[in-house]
């Protein structure tokens, strides 16, 4: 599994299994090989960037703009360099923030608007399911399990429909958009449990006083 | 803001120790999302920054292999065992319920086998690395190689349009200025 056809020559990887590091021409063409050291087999598609040179990296501060050129959007005085890929806005060379193949300004970097940006997210919707349907899959999967989770329910009813309501219109997850059935599966498992929960203790209550009669 | 649209879904969630796993493909970059009770973690990969993909045999087919048989094999002996023993038990019955006993077991042990066949079938497994000037990184699916090899066949002129189109951003300033007949630098 090789692009355009012999491997580039002159470079190294690191076995994925023992870190010993391996020639590129290792890597014979559509081949699987085996690492030398851990006999793990190996097969590696190579692309241009592995021979390309890294991005230069610019330390300047902006060049200061003439009479008639296009000025930086955050220094008046600096000649604009870029445009910002978001907002549109001119850059000189020091608000140029490279990201991703993009340029960007500094103020869209901060906003934390882009998905790009976005490290990890809570799915509300998820959660109130989590809370609403897992106690009562306990008491279906393992009935002694399940008659703590009805004692339990009080809280967790209560929660799941808090969550699935307060998440009703929190960001969804990134890939998979709103999932509301999700947090209505939560609302229904949390009004069960509730539900469940009364009933199982009127009935804790009901025998307790047959007994108490007898 | 990207919409859920703007996403391609390349593997299927993966179940793993910590949670699902799956890869998605964005217009530029590769997202792997980790899912963890409701809490999602994304991990991306930019095209332009992607090196080679390394992949590594693994034998995690023929270990899954090994345990559903055991269990299958187990299984089957039972049911074997079992129905053999309805046709020579002597009460009334006892023939009845060696038989129910034994199409129980067996229909588990052909369960088992079946799941062991499609395991077989699916493939080799593997474990996929992509490298990238920060180092190596392993994606947590696709984990057979028919599948990476497919999504390798999607990615690869993807890949290599994004590394070896120039950036734009310097060309779209010096358009932008010229529709607006400014001069630049």
């Amino acid at each position: 599994m090789m692009m355009n056809g012999a491997p580039p020559a002159g470079q190294s990887m690191r076995c994925p299994k023992c870190s010993l590091a391996l020639e590129t021409s290792f890597f014979a063409s559509g081949a699987w090989v085996a690492c030398p050291a851990c006999r793990s087999e190996l097969s590696a598609t190579f692309f241009p960037a592995l021979t390309a040179p890294p991005d230069a990296v610019t330390t300047a501060s902006g060049e200061r703009a003439i009479e008639g050129e296009s000025v930086c959007f955050f220094h008046p005085e600096k000649r604009a360099e870029i445009s910002c890929q978001r907002c549109g806005r001119f850059l000189c060379a020091l608000c140029d923030v490279p990201f991703g193949g993009k340029h960007l300004c500094p103020a869209c970097l901060d906003s934390s608007k882009l998905p790009e940006l976005l490290g990890r997210r809570l799915v509300w919707g998820q959660l109130a399911c989590l809370i609403g349907c897992l106690p009562l899959l306990s008491v279906l999967l393992c009935p002694p399990l399940g008659i703590g989770a009805w004692y339990f329910g009080f809280i967790t009813g209560p929660a799941a429909i808090v969550t699935a309501i307060w998440g009703w219109r929190k960001p969804p997850s990134l890939v998979h958009g709103n999932r509301w059935g999700l947090a209505v599966l939560g609302i229904i498992g949390g009004l069960i449990q509730l539900i469940g929960s009364v009933g199982f203790t009127w009935l804790m209550q009901w025998s307790f006083r047959q007994s108490l009669s007898q | 803001m990207n919409t859920p649209e703007s996403y391609e879904r390349l593997t299927r969630s993966r179940f793993g120790l910590n949670g699902t796993g799956s890869l998605w493909m964005a217009k530029d970059y590769l997202l792997q999302v980790s899912n963890t009770f409701a809490v999602e973690r994304y991990r991306r990969w930019y095209f332009r920054d992607i090196q080679a993909f390394i992949v590594r045999r693994t034998a995690t087919r023929l270990i899954w292999n090994l345990v559903i048989g055991v269990f299958a094999f187990l299984f089957l002996i039972i049911a074997g065992g079992t129905i053999y023993g309805g046709t020579t038990a002597a009460g009334v019955n006892e023939p009845v319920a060696f038989m129910v006993i034994g199409t129980v077991t067996g229909f588990f042990g052909l369960v088992f086998l079946a799941v062991a066949l499609i395991n077989t079938a699916m493939g080799p497994t593997c474990a996929v690395f992509v490298k990238t000037p920060h180092g190596l990184d392993r994606i947590s699916s696709p984990n057979r190689i028919a599948a990476f090899q497919k999504i390798s066949e999607r990615l690869q002129p993807l890949l290599i349009n994004a590394q070896t189109t120039p950036g734009g951003g310097k060309d779209m300033l010096r358009d932008i200025a010229a529709a607006l007949d400014q001069p630049l630098s």
